[in-house]
């Protein structure tokens, strides 16, 4: 499962109709243990209600619509989960709680 | 399927419905010759009760939604398995049991 | 998906009978600040895009069963929509 910050949205109104009405979400790839981002990004449906700033995960291919939601999408990455925490080694290092994180986008 | 140690474990409260009681936990990939840790650390869904510090086998893709616990799930990383030893070449280079160095 | 760039169309006469009747594109990804990224690759179109619209590549074989409207068809990359704009850490790029 990719791990990922949401950093950003796609807008397209032309575009097929098994994509219609679906959030889509840049997702860009981190480093799990330090969560910096890496130089690469994907564009997610999202499953889940992610927000600016987000860590989630996100399932690619045909796992990408395995959901009554996304079951009729046409998907290649879909997001499942947002990040509560990630433990690594014995130590927590990462806890949404306690992140201090602004992303933001106009509405 | 490749090996990989299990290192950690992620919490996530919201998520899809269909990943309800699934435990997603953090692994890093293992270089089978010298069994060391080799790669970034990734998330996989645990099948068969793996635990920190264990070597595992993991299926990708939708191979991993094979498993009775995975089936329909949206899972695309799946352990499959706990590993016990590993030969290769007549020579022992991975053992469970063996006291840690 | 990624975002990419049509850059050119390509014309087949003998092909797989199945993609007879689909456009043919050639596109190639794109960073998040516009550059190009990556192979340029062919897709079937899905969205009506022309050359030099920023697309969405969908790179999923059962995704392009979906919108291709086949669901025997062997196909990898297709043009799933038309970006309007996109919003990256706060800035929005608009594509048109």
């Amino acid at each position: 499962m990719l791990a990922g910050r949401v950093m950003g949205m796609v807008v397209s109104t032309n575009k097929v109709d098994s994509l219609r009405g679906c959030k889509l979400l840049i997702v860009q790839p981190i480093e799990l243990r330090t969560q910096r981002l890496l130089d690469d990004y994907v564009v997610c449906v999202d499953d889940v209600g992610a927000g600016p700033g987000d860590i989630v995960f996100c399932a690619y291919g045909s796992s990408s619509r395995q959901t009554d939601s996304t079951r009729d999408i046409a998907s290649d990455y879909s997001i499942y989960g947002i990040i509560d925490s990630i433990d690594m080694y014995g130590s927590r290092v990462y806890d949404k709680a306690e992140e201090d994180y602004s992303c933001n986008w106009p509405e | 399927m490749q090996l990989a140690r299990v290192i950690g474990s992620i919490v996530s409260t919201r998520k899809s419905d269909r990943l309800v009681g699934l435990k997603l936990l953090v692994a890093v990939p293992i270089d089978m010759d010298t069994m060391e840790e080799k790669g970034a650390p990734f998330i996989t869904v645990d099948t068969v009760g793996a635990g920190e510090g264990e070597i595992i086998m993991w299926a990708g893709g939708s191979s991993s939604r094979q498993t009775d616990l995975t089936t329909s799930k949206p899972v695309d990383s799946a352990i499959i398995g706990i590993v016990d030893h590993v030969d290769i070449g007549g020579r022992r280079v991975y053992d469970k049991g063996a006291p840690a160095k | 998906m990624k975002i990419g760039r049509v850059t050119g169309t390509v014309v087949s006469t003998i092909k797989y009978e199945d993609y007879r009747g689909f456009k043919l594109l050639k596109v190639r990804p794109i960073d998040l600040e516009g550059a190009f990224s990556g192979e340029e690759v062919v897709a079937l179109d899905a969205a009506n895009a022309g050359v030099g619209d920023t697309v969405l590549i969908n790179n999923d074989g059962g995704s392009a069963q979906m919108v291709m409207g086949d669901k025997k068809l062997v196909a990898s990359v297709t043009i799933c929509g038309v970006v309007d704009h996109y919003t990256y850490c706060g800035k929005t790029t608009f594509t048109h």
